[in-house]
């Protein structure tokens, strides 16, 4: 007996010691993008890769506020200096024209790669006499003393055409030369970290150095006390996600701890008792991170934030343990007596679980495994190690006062029944006739990002002008250059559609990175010095200009003949390659080619032009239609689980208990808890989530271990009593640490929280009721 | 005053700001606010009609700012003649200059080829053959944003303003004076030498820019008669 106890003590430490080894090396992750599917199509894909790692996920949006437009542009102008000088941004613009040199700077230099004009024939004397002609047009308008500067240099206007080009996109307004938005109450800055988006500490560091920066400015520019600093982008969310991850988690599990050892002190009135059921929590908690951690290779911060109602629910087979134990009895005569009904109630939980392990959510199939998991360790625990810790004689007192509200509710069953009835066909009417929509329809509800932030990103993203792009071209190539040839064979076929009309406008990365092929065509379109001077003195004949000052041109255009071809490292530190970089996208099998479409004003006729480009690949990818589809999977999905679920639970128990009235007795309340619970939620907040979905199946997986033991009541046992007091005090469990998680700032914890609370609750009272001792006696009779 | 204003296209307004490369191709940002402002600032006093008579003893600026304030709106016909390094000859244009006052302005050019400058609060708009090249805040431009707002000051009677942005002589007697305006900014000193105005009372009749360059354009005015 002795050796026994040991060996289970010594298995037991052995594996809280082998799980918190497991945990000490485990990757920790905050990233959002795990809530979303694992296996979208290509489209979406690239959709989510480009959230998680593309140049989009590096983008920071500032704005600073609260002062008058000239302070507000001091700031501006002395934050970005700051942040140019800090070796964590690649790209710090404000909109001052000296943090643009560098852009005009390759243009200029490269504009004959550069320029799509720059075809044969573009410097044949006609072409060429047309150009100056139209160069002394702008001279004598109030815009030659513009150009002229760069008219020897560039007669036929490549640089102009390129500008054209490049900056045809709207970009914010100026006030004193930085970019404001449109009522001048924020001066605004974009800028770009060098560390990946996924890298949350090296983001943390960068938003640190911003808001140092913006301190620092603050306190340099005179008046500037009041301005505050507004950030958004991707780095901002994550990081801010993030914290708040961490706070919930914390507080909340801190809470929850809190009240149950409350009520456990409160019902047994013993720390030691406290201590003791407490154990199987623990044990679960920490056995359940590890087999996550070893499952997925890390644990998402969610997943410790649903950690907080392990703790209500490992509680509970303690709770039915010790509660049940007549003081003085032996604890092991009592797990003998209700072992049964606890695995049972404890494999119904399991199947629950279970259907979310195979949702493509990384997310809900780690909250999953997590529970399963952490249910069976706290069952194992107080199945084996409790009783080896116990004295043989149970020292448990009180408690039974929980059984009273219960049992005053079972006497007053007949009515009571009544009332569930009529509470749920009440719920039925209500699911029947609520208007609208039963589900959440946009995937933004499931973003856990606050209001106040979402609102302000969308401000800002308009306040700069980056626009919101809703149809794409895609295409995959085996290298950068295919990709870049591809999207140069596309952009061919789409100026005629620009031309007709059928879209306002387009990009495509060749347009910031010509294809090597197409550079060196354009180099075999120059003219060599002999021909160009020839023809240059030919066309200048007869125009005003003076024939010695393009010496400039024909130097520029020889060396551009023999200039190395633009590579994308030329193209560092401007924003063209930002542009490029949002284009163009590495990944596992290739490149990527993005092709954002501007004014598509009939997406049906355009998709049916697609083939007719015979590019292989080209998918037309419509970013509403995509993200609704998401949405459609994703619900479809959890609707499937959570069917299969209830089926495996109805099926676990029609096999254990039999008896059709018995499989009823049980079935019955949870069916009534489920409707009346659904229909609240929709009455309350309009419309059901995913995560709703899955707290409803939590609710049956939950809710089944009370019914189970109500149904299993004996009214002449004297025990019952203790019974109905464990249910009650374990429900209460449940319910707080479910409870406590609608408090998060995470929709899937507040969902699930808020759906189980209530569910859970539904579930103990319903059960009560349905199994009160007199309708068996009735039946029975 | 309307700030809104939506820029169509940027290839102008990056012009504007300062071109392509460094020193040789340095394109003058604030040359067209200058010559918006310049401009402004003739048609402030193109007409002729002279709404007062008397001249007083101690004739100024002041004095000259004050009257032309006096004059609500006016047209007149305008000649433009560029030197240019560039070019063997001489270049010419005309058309009609047309103000309301405080701060609507408009130089229509008719030869060679259509085009028009607009100004209309702080907002300037270029169109060249009935093509909109660019519309641009004159905020936007910091350098020259305060020499037409200073120009604006002027319209306003407000002396001190113009003065923060050149420095200015006036020669000759209300019948007939030249206002010499020499920017004080060195960005902008780098681009225009001086602008030299010859006007009489409340009428401008010539206008000289004198780039950093040694390209040259000058502008007579004449009041239309109504």
């Amino acid at each position: 007996m002795m050796t026994a106890r040991l060996t289970i003590i010594t298995l037991w430490i052995a594996g809280l010691l082998a799980s918190g080894a497991v945990i000490m090396g485990t990757r920790f992750s905050t990233d959002m993008s795990a809530f979303l599917p694992r296996s979208p199509n290509p489209a979406q894909q690239i959709l989510v890769d480009q959230l998680r790692e593309g140049v989009v996920s590096r983008l920071i949006l500032l704005a600073v506020e609260g002062a008058e437009p000239d302070t507000l542009a001091a700031v501006s102008k002395a934050m970005a200096r700051d942040l140019r000088a800090s070796a964590s941004f690649g790209i710090v613009n404000n909109g001052e024209a000296d943090a643009l040199a560098r852009d005009r700077d390759v243009l200029w230099r490269n504009r004959y790669l550069l320029s799509p004009a720059v075809t044969p024939g573009h410097f044949a004397p006609a072409a060429l006499h047309a150009a100056l002609e139209a160069d002394i047009g702008l001279l004598n308008s109030d815009l030659g003393m513009l150009v002229k500067r760069t008219i020897p240099a560039d007669p036929t206007g490549e640089m102009l055409r390129l500008l054209d080009v490049f900056t045809a996109e709207t970009h914010p307004e100026t006030h004193d030369g930085v970019w404001v938005s449109p009522d001048h109450d924020h001066a605004l800055l974009i800028v770009q970290t060098l560390a990946a988006g996924f890298d949350l500490n090296g983001q943390e560091q960068a938003i640190a150095r911003i808001e140092a920066a913006f301190n620092a400015a603050r306190q340099e520019v005179p008046a500037a006390s009041q301005v505050r600093l507004i950030e958004s982008g991707p780095p901002v969310f994550g990081v801010h996600s993030r914290i708040r991850m961490t706070q919930d988690v914390q507080r909340l599990s801190a809470i929850a701890t809190f009240l149950v050892a409350a009520i456990l002190l409160l019902a047994y009135r013993s720390a030691r008792v406290l201590v003791l059921a407490l154990l199987p929590v623990l044990s679960g908690v920490i056995g359940a991170i590890a087999a996550v951690s070893l499952g997925f290779g890390f644990v998402h911060g969610i997943t410790l934030g649903f950690g907080v109602t392990l703790i209500g629910e490992a509680v509970d087979y303690a709770i039915y343990l010790f509660t049940q134990t007549e003081p003085g009895a032996a604890p092991a005569t009592t797990l003998k007596r209700i072992g049964p009904t606890l695995r049972l109630g404890m494999l119904t939980s399991v199947c629950g679980f279970s259907a979310m392990l195979f949702s493509s959510f990384t997310g809900f199939a780690q909250l999953g495994l997590f529970t399963i998991v952490g249910l069976l360790v706290a069952l194992g625990v107080t199945r084996f190690v409790l009783p080896a810790l116990l004295p043989a004689r149970s020292p448990f007192r009180g408690a039974t006062v929980f059984a009273v509200p219960l049992i005053a509710l079972m006497r007053q069953a007949q009515a009571a029944r009544l009332a569930v009835l009529a509470l749920t066909l009440a719920a039925c009417l209500a699911l029947a006739l609520h208007p609208g929509h039963y589900w959440e329809n946009e995937l933004t509800s499931m973003s856990p990002l606050p209001a106040a932030e979402k609102q302000a990103d969308e401000q800002l993203r308009r306040e700069t002008g980056a626009p919101d792009v809703r149809y794409f071209l895609i295409l995959e190539a085996a290298d950068r250059e295919h990709a870049l040839a591809a999207s140069e064979r596309v952009a061919t076929r789409l100026d005629p559609l620009v031309t007709a009309g059928t879209i306002a406008g387009f990009d495509f990365p060749g347009r910031w990175l010509p294809s090597q092929a197409t550079q060196s065509a354009r180099q075999a379109a120059l003219p060599d010095a002999a021909i160009l001077t020839a023809d240059l003195a030919q066309a200048v004949a007869g125009t005003a200009f003076r024939e010695d000052i393009f010496a400039p041109f024909l130097a520029d255009v020889a060396a551009a003949a023999r200039q190395p071809l633009l590579r994308r490292q030329d193209l560092d530190g401007t924003s063209l390659a930002l542009r490029l970089d949002s284009l163009l996208l590495p990944g596992p099998h290739g490149w990527t080619a993005l092709l954002p479409l501007h004014g598509v004003a009939d997406p049906d006729r355009l998709a049916a032009r697609i083939p007719g480009f015979r590019e292989p690949g080209l998918l037309f990818l419509d970013l509403k239609t995509e993200s609704d589809r998401l949405l459609d999977a994703y619900l479809h999905e959890a609707l499937t689980l959570s069917l299969v679920g209830g089926l495996v639970i109805v099926a676990l128990l029609s096999v254990s208990l039999r008896k059709p009235g018995r499989v009823a007795a049980v079935l019955l309340p949870l069916g009534a808890a489920v409707i009346c619970t659904a229909a609240l939620l929709l009455v309350i907040s309009g419309a059901l989530s995913i995560f709703n979905l899955f707290g409803l199946l939590l609710v049956v997986a939950v809710g089944s271990n009370y019914c189970l033991f109500f149904e299993r009541q004996d009214p002449a046992d004297p025990s019952r009593r203790r019974m109905v007091a464990s249910l009650m005090l374990a429900n209460l469990c449940t319910v707080i640490g479910f409870g406590i998680l609608s408090f998060s700032r995470f929709p899937v914890l507040h969902g699930i929280g808020v759906t189980v609370a209530i569910g859970a609750f539904l579930c103990l009272l319903f059960g009560a009721i349905m199994n009160a001792p007199s309708s068996r006696r009735a039946k029975e009779g | 005053m309307p700030r809104r204003y939506a820029p169509r296209n940027d290839k102008w307004r990056r012009f504007f700001r300062r071109d392509i490369n460094s020193g040789r191709h340095d394109i003058p940002t604030p040359l067209l606010t200058a010559t918006a402002a310049l401009v402004l600032l003739c048609a402030t006093a193109f007409p002729a009609q002279a709404q007062r008579t008397a001249a007083a003893p101690e004739w100024g600026l002041q004095p000259l700012m004050t009257a032309m304030r006096q004059v609500r709106a006016s047209t007149a016909r305008f000649v433009e003649t560029r030197y240019l390094r560039l070019l063997n000859q001489a270049q010419r244009s005309s058309g009609r200059l047309l103000y309301v006052a405080p701060n609507w302005l408009q130089k229509e050019t008719t030869e060679p080829v259509a085009a028009r400058l607009t100004i209309n609060g702080d907002r300037l708009t270029i169109e060249r053959q009935g093509e909109r090249i660019q519309e641009i805040s004159l905020q936007d431009y910091s350098e020259i944003g305060g020499l037409v707002e200073s120009v604006r000051a002027t319209l306003a009677g407000d002396l001190p303003a113009l003065t923060r942005h050149f420095t200015t002589t006036l020669e000759g007697n209300p019948n007939g004076w030249i206002l010499t305006l020499t920017p004080r900014e060195a960005r902008l000193r780098e681009l225009v030498t001086a602008i030299r105005i010859r006007g009489e009372r409340t009428a401008i009749r010539e206008v000289e820019t004198t780039e950093a360059d040694g390209d040259r354009t000058d502008m007579t005015v004449t009041p239309e008669s109504k």
